[in-house]
């Protein structure tokens, strides 16, 4: 689909064309149709509008919260917690009212917010009230969990993303003492994967599948930060850092491998989710009227770049992290028998962890077995030129795949003599070059650079980590600073070609 | 996508329900924050705790006074009877047995008898068994913090600071050791 620039311009000119007789009112409305400017104008027609009206509506909230922080101890509690309860209700339902029956989106989300946010402002006066001390993550997490049950209702993504983020506050919040269960290092990646994920689906929002995407990092970092301190006492530090990367280098997998799945089942979850959505008060006539156009991709569901991009720089940063010669050095000491101490740790040590690795693990291995039955299918294309086209994409997948799988096996294998190092650089070095040359083959500036950076942070880190030269060192830096300005521009103009 | 342009023409409505469900959620968590606080009131004795506090703020929940507990001290604790030999565990529960002033008249501060990391099988009628979670270096009793409208704060800040061994916090505990705070005392002076 064109770009949303592109599709604004046309809408503001269309009807000008028709006046001025460049064409027709019926080519004027297959345009319409086939660039869809009338989801142009149901989504929110002026972003930076939307922007500032949610952000007064926090302010609005915040200022209900300290309003009611404030004890305004003039009022009578009960009648300041009906207060409160009443502002959370009204406010929602007032938003809910300009969005319904007035189409007024922009001014719904800021009231929804407001709304939302005195919920907060009612939970924090109920413990004020009772004297309910401790950690403020329980509260965080009541008031995160309403947002959610709201975001879900209305299927209204700001209200998820702010779900979301009051998610996280809680759970950096829950870091201290003993963790609310729903935070615990077993549980709260299984909550991110059943119940965040789900609402991007739900509310076809890419800034949800973000939000999630940095919960399902969060997570697997604390379960592997949990496995480390389980494990802290019975083994040395040499495989600290192998207990800390594997959830990681594994949830990375799962995330690329997932975004292949998501993109091959677009069309099915669109007919299967879509309809649900858009028919909805309007009859089911729509889906039998349309079935004989092509199915165009939801932009609202086109999950797959960004999975692609959080998952390559996961993955790019655990090959950075393990590039380096002091990581390798740690794991020199390691016999077959400590290998075998520490994979039995890690592996089947029996507690609520270690089951969780091994449904991420074999969660991640289905995926995968998935991904490469569907990469060995024949190319279907329309031309010789697109088959080439597919078949490099094929092929460079391969080697990111593999890439991932090397890492795997070699932080399971240790430290051969300097071996391990010299083959974890020089996958960094093919990964790099394979998602710079993805970049170009796709013409995707995100992933072009994400590889070209890979590359040049490589090449400058190894030489400040080693003994060489200062002429040396400046000598890469300025060659590496030519090259990436050179590979830039020339990108740049092959994209504009 | 397909169908969008059907979507511009009659806009879907969302049914009520779809409103009126996660309200009734929202409202039921927010209700949910106080419950235990308010089963312990309800159905608690009234206790009175020698504290020592500090004064930070909250943003969701406003001004506070946090309180220590002289019973909850790890020093405190580590003479009564019942003290584990093995040290234990952060976040471990441990129950700890008060016995009523000798005057129980006044507001005099409740002492321990004894700790245990089981709720205590044989109680005198008039003792009492309050719960908390060891911290490491003393004792949760789940009433850390003392919430107080804005305008009083700085009376009482300087009250405590008066009159440091004066001050006692009138707690609530239930059949099972729970605890709701009640009100702040320094020497006659209820906050």
């Amino acid at each position: 689909m064109a770009d949303h620039k592109f599709r604004r311009q046309l809408a503001e000119v269309l009807d000008s064309w028709v006046t001025e007789d460049l064409i027709g009112p019926d080519q004027r409305d297959r345009l319409y149709a086939h660039y869809q400017l009338d989801t142009l104008s149901a989504s929110a027609s002026n972003r930076f509008a939307t922007v500032l009206l949610s952000v007064g509506g926090i302010l609005i909230g915040l200022g209900i919260i300290v309003f009611i922080a404030a004890n305004w101890d003039v009022i009578p509690p009960v009648i300041r917690a009906l207060a409160a309860l009443g502002l959370m209700a009204g406010l929602q339902g007032l938003g809910l009212y300009l969005w319904q029956t007035k189409g007024r989106h922009r001014a719904a989300t800021a009231f929804l917010f407001a709304g939302e946010m005195a919920m907060g402002a009612s939970i924090g006066l109920m413990a004020q009230w009772f004297q309910v001390s401790g950690k403020p993550s329980g509260l965080f997490l009541a008031w995160s969990l309403g947002i959610l049950a709201m975001a879900y209702g209305l299927r209204h993504a700001p209200t998820g993303a702010l779900a979301i983020i009051l998610w996280l506050i809680g759970f950096v919040s829950d870091q201290n003492g003993t963790p609310t269960w729903i935070y615990a290092p077993a549980v709260i990646p299984w909550i991110t994967a059943l119940v965040l994920f789900p609402l991007a689906y739900w509310c076809r929002s890419r800034w949800i599948f973000v939000c999630s995407s940095l919960g399902w990092f969060v997570a697997l970092g604390t379960l592997a930060w949990e496995l480390e301190a389980v494990n802290d006492y019975a083994w040395n530090e040499n495989f600290e850092t192998y207990f800390l990367s594997m959830p990681l280098l594994i949830g990375a997998i799962a995330l690329w491998c997932w975004s292949f799945w998501h993109q091959r089942n677009v069309p099915w979850i669109q007919i299967n989710l879509g309809p649900f959505q858009r028919i909805e008060g309007s009859g089911a006539s729509t889906s039998v009227e349309n079935s004989s156009r092509p199915l165009s991709l939801d932009p609202g569901l086109d999950f797959g770049p960004v999975a692609q991009f959080l998952s390559l720089l996961g993955l790019v940063v655990l090959f950075y992290c393990w590039s380096f010669n002091d990581v390798w050095q740690l794991q020199f000491d390691r016999s077959v028998t400590t290998l075998g101490s520490a994979l039995r740790a890690f592996w089947l040590n029996p507690s609520a962890i270690t089951i969780s690795v091994w449904i991420l693990a074999i969660g991640t291995a289905v995926l995968w077995g998935d991904r490469i039955r569907n990469s060995l299918v024949p190319i279907e294309a329309s031309s010789e030129q697109q088959a080439a086209t597919l078949r490099t994409l094929r092929l460079s997948d391969r080697i990111i795949g593999i890439s991932a799988l090397s890492l795997l096996i070699l932080m399971h294998s240790g430290a051969w003599w300097g071996l391990s190092l010299l083959l974890t650089n020089l996958g960094l070095f093919v990964l790099g070059g394979a998602i710079t040359w993805q970049g170009l083959q796709l013409s995707q500036r995100w992933r072009f650079w994400l590889g070209l950076l890979t590359i040049t942070i490589h090449i400058i880190t190894r030489f400040f980590e080693y003994e060489t030269g200062l002429l040396v060192k400046s000598l890469v830096l300025i060659v590496c600073g030519i090259g990436v300005i050179l590979a830039g521009l020339k990108f740049e103009q092959t994209r504009q070609a | 996508m397909h169908s969008s342009k059907f979507e511009s023409k009659s806009k879907p409505k969302i049914p009520l329900w779809r409103f009126l469900v996660p309200l009734a959620i929202q409202v039921s968590l927010v209700l949910s924050i106080p419950v235990q606080k308010v089963l312990t009131i309800t159905n608690g004795t009234t206790i009175y705790l020698q504290t020592a506090p500090v004064d930070p703020y909250d943003v969701l929940r406003g001004r506070y006074v946090t309180l220590n507990y002289a019973i909850a001290q790890r020093s405190r604790l580590e003479t009564l009877p019942g003290w584990p030999d093995n040290w234990p565990n952060r976040g471990t529960e441990m129950y700890v047995v008060l016995k009523p002033p000798i005057a129980n008249q006044s507001r005099d501060a409740w002492q321990p008898v004894s700790v245990s990391e089981t709720y205590p099988e044989t109680l005198a009628p008039d003792q009492q068994v309050i719960k908390g979670r060891w911290q490491g270096w003393r004792l949760d009793l789940g009433l850390g913090a003392y919430y107080i409208p804005e305008n009083i704060g700085d009376t009482l800040e300087d009250d405590i600071w008066d009159n440091p061994e004066g001050t006692r916090a009138e707690v609530k505990v239930d059949k099972r050791g729970r605890t709701a705070l009640m009100s702040l005392w320094v020497e006659d002076r209820n906050y």
